[in-house]
């Protein structure tokens, strides 16, 4: 910190001294109350004394000179001087950059205040304009803040390429024709080369797009959100916007599943009075699967990844009123048939309208399977707060490749495209690809049991 | 029926004498020889010697004369023969003239309306070319109006002569006889502190009076011709009072605003209507405020010289342009 030395009050009608002699010179160490400079006034001789102990940074008064009280004498410096950083041009601050400018004709911009002197004819350092940084009229000012615009947006067409009023018209009626920012290399020199500069992209700012107007047509029946569907809606952009999804699919033989589910469905309907699916199994092999990958059993709280102990399978189920994901607690301690029984339970419930706020609740991963026609596969948008998803693809008879007793064969088999989208912030490719691996090798051996 | 500036003045002062006996002119050769520029040519014979009267060359006792008439009720019309002469009469015009209702608090009028032939533009040189509006606008008490068009000029006069404050009417002699107006016959009135939108613009506004008003109506039609710029320009019409809501209305609908007179830079009306825009509009600005006027200079006598120093046509052209690619 500097602390000044000034020229001290001696007595009521002292008004000035004199410099007899400087006791230290530049860039000596004082202490508190050591004797700096002797001054000499019409009534007495004194020493001024050091107001802070540090280094004498500079001294103005010149030996024999006759200041007034309250002048500048020294400048101390207490704290070891940072290397100075160095100083903004003075020009910067200067007025007059701007009709130096090629177009001499141009009316004056804006008058900026030169950089006042201050008392002792130092220029007081104020904060240089950014240089080339543009300036914009206050009705444009006005304009842009009115209408939420970003100016850097905007070509503007005016001397110096300054936006107008004009600009911001135009740039308002024509709102996804956004004007990119002109960065203006400059003119080269006459005789040098060009620099050669890249030719600047356009930059579309974000809150850019605005779908078009919708137009009433003869015969459109507009259908408002419901309160499910905006929640839904909700979701949904929230859970693209914030988590960066990757998707992965694995080929799955189903063949085993399929196989096990024609030979148990008859017996199965006459038991359980209900129909044997898929989605039961896939639900065992995915639980079983998070067992050994418990990362993907998570959710992302704030900051912070929560690996969660319970394992909560949410089953997507369509209903009239939109989806809804009743959730199977505790799905890694259940049996394939009692996941079946409750899948059952929850899906009437839901169709029914009969689910409750705590069926919904606590999911801590999905499995989506949205039907299977005219679904190979697809990727799902995840669940929030959760950070995977599984969705089933249609189960088809494909031939493929196996190997059997060493040789390969071709084989009709039934092949499934199983899909996991993953938050990409908090799983790395590598556990998703094995933790996918994982669910579809679990399913290829089909070792279920009722 | 079309008649010339001057003519509009002449009948004003007809009409005006005719309608209520206490008008009456006053001035250097008014009456003999009706006026250097025969302004006040037939009034002499219409009104008689009581009613047009012939004084020394002396423009305080004119002045004088005629706050004294028309703190007795009468309405004097005095003729200042050049209004660049109308700095003799300096002391009774800010002393007396635009006093004397304040002195009396308000019991006292002084109805009496100064005329003036203004203005530059042919070649009259340092004494014969001044517009001395700007040394009156500051000056409470005083109204000043500088009509531009034939039509103004005759209802302008006749709202002077009907208004109970002391009136400078200054007419520029360069459009005595260069314009000519089909005017109504009969009365009928302009009021005082009512500007006036002479074209219509979106684009940039013009705000002039007096002998800038016509060339600067040119230059905007040759600009909006070549150009396609939409230019509106306002004709102050008064001086003092100023049509603040005119003023803030154009700079506001168009955001730009060029200010244009005859009068020197410096000092001029140009810089109060600036300021009231830079006050009161300054978020409807797209570019900076303009002035074109005479040159911070004395007239001149030599005609490429005159036509250096003044505003002209073209000039006012080139400012357009200037202020349009803002």
């Amino acid at each position: 910190m500097a602390v000044e030395v000034v020229m001290p009050q001696m007595g009521e009608s002292v008004v000035e001294g004199t410099i007899t002699g400087w006791l230290v010179k530049e860039g000596d160490q004082v202490a508190e109350d050591q004797p700096l400079v002797a001054i000499s006034t019409d009534k007495v001789d004194t020493e001024i004394p050091s107001p802070a102990a540090g280094v004498i940074a500079r001294i103005v008064a010149k030996e024999g000179e006759t200041l007034p009280i309250g002048a500048l004498l020294a400048v101390i410096e207490t704290a070891p001087a940072k290397p100075a950083a160095p100083a903004a041009p003075v020009e910067a601050a200067q007025p007059g950059v701007e009709e130096r400018a090629p177009q001499a004709a141009a009316p004056p911009g804006p008058a900026v205040a030169p950089a006042a002197p201050g008392g002792d004819g130092r220029a007081v350092p104020r904060p240089a304009p950014e240089p080339g940084a543009p300036r914009y009229s206050p009705l444009v000012a006005r304009m842009a803040a009115e209408h939420g615009i970003d100016l850097s947006r905007i070509r503007g067409t005016g001397l110096g390429g300054r936006v107008t009023k004009r600009d911001v018209l135009k740039y308002l009626e024509s709102p996804r024709e956004a004007a990119a920012p002109v960065a203006r290399p400059p003119a080269p020199a006459p005789g040098r080369p060009a620099p050669v500069v890249p030719i600047p992209a356009e930059r579309i700012a974000p809150g850019a797009f605005r779908a078009p107007v919708y137009e009433p047509r003869q015969g459109d029946v507009v259908e408002p959100f419901s309160r499910r569907r905006k929640i839904i809606a909700e979701h949904m952009v929230y859970s693209k916007t914030h988590a960066p999804h990757v998707g992965t699919v694995a080929q799955v033989d189903m063949t085993r599943v399929v196989r096990f589910r024609e030979a148990h469905k008859d017996a199965f309907r006459q038991r359980e009075g209900f129909n044997l699916t898929i989605l039961p199994m896939v639900v065992v092999a995915t639980a079983r699967a998070l067992r050994e990958f418990p990362r993907m059993n998570a959710s992302v709280a704030g900051d912070s990844l929560v690996v969660r102990k319970e394992i909560n399978i949410g089953v997507a189920v369509d209903t009239e009123e939109g989806l809804l994901v009743p959730v199977i607690r505790g799905a890694d301690q259940k049996s394939l048939l009692g996941i079946a029984r409750e899948i059952d339970v929850l899906a009437r419930k839901a169709a029914a309208r009969q689910i409750t706020a705590d069926e919904l609740a606590g999911g801590s991963f999905t499995v989506s399977n949205p039907g299977r026609e005219g679904n190979l596969f697809g990727l799902a948008i995840i669940n929030q707060p959760q950070v995977g998803i599984l969705r089933m693809g249609e189960i088809k008879k494909t031939p493929v490749v196996i190997e059997v007793d060493g040789s390969d064969v071709i084989a009709i088999r039934h092949i499934m495209y199983l899909a996991l989208s993953y938050d990409h912030r908090v799983i790395d490719g590598v556990l998703g690809n094995r933790f996918l691996y994982r669910v579809a090798r679990i399913l290829e051996a089909g070792e279920f049991a009722l | 029926m079309e008649v010339t500036y001057l003519k509009a003045i002449n009948e004003a002062l007809h009409e005006e004498m005719g309608r209520d006996e206490n008008v009456f002119v006053m001035g250097e050769d008014v009456a003999e020889l009706g006026g250097a520029f025969k302004v006040t040519e037939g009034l002499l014979d219409a009104f008689g010697p009581d009613r047009v009267i012939d004084t020394p060359i002396s423009e305080s006792l004119i002045v004088g004369a005629g706050i004294g008439a028309a703190m007795l009720g009468m309405r004097p019309v005095v003729e200042m023969q050049f209004a660049d002469f109308i700095s003799c009469a300096f002391d009774q015009i800010v002393n007396m003239a635009a006093t004397l209702r304040f002195r009396h608090g308000g019991r006292a009028c002084c109805p009496l309306v100064i005329r003036g032939p203004s203005g530059a533009g042919i070649h009259g040189a340092i004494f014969h070319s001044q517009n001395p509006e700007a040394w009156f606008t500051r000056v409470p008490g005083l109204k000043v109006v500088a009509p531009a068009t034939p039509y103004d000029a005759k209802g302008l006069l006749k709202s002077a002569i009907r208004d109970d404050d002391p009136v400078l009417y200054f007419e520029h002699k360069r459009l005595y006889r260069s314009l000519k107006e089909d005017i109504p016959e009969g009365d009928f009135t302009v009021p005082i502190g009512v500007a006036e939108v002479r074209h219509e613009g979106r684009d940039l506004s013009i705000i002039t009076y007096g002998g800038t008003v016509g060339q600067s109506l040119d230059a905007a039609r040759i600009v909006e011709k070549a150009d396609g710029v939409s230019i509106e320009v306002v004709d102050l019409r008064t001086l003092l009072p100023l049509d603040r809501e005119a003023i803030l209305a154009t700079a506001k609908k168009t955001g730009k605003v060029l200010i244009v007179h005859e009068d020197r830079l410096t000092g001029g009306i140009g810089g109060e209507v600036a300021a009231l825009i830079a006050e009161h509009a300054f978020e409807y600005l797209d570019g900076p405020i303009m002035r074109l006027a005479m040159w911070d200079t004395h007239n001149a006598f030599s005609p490429p010289l005159e036509e250096a120093i003044l505003p002209n046509t073209n000039k006012i052209v080139e400012a357009i342009k200037r202020l349009a690619s803002y």
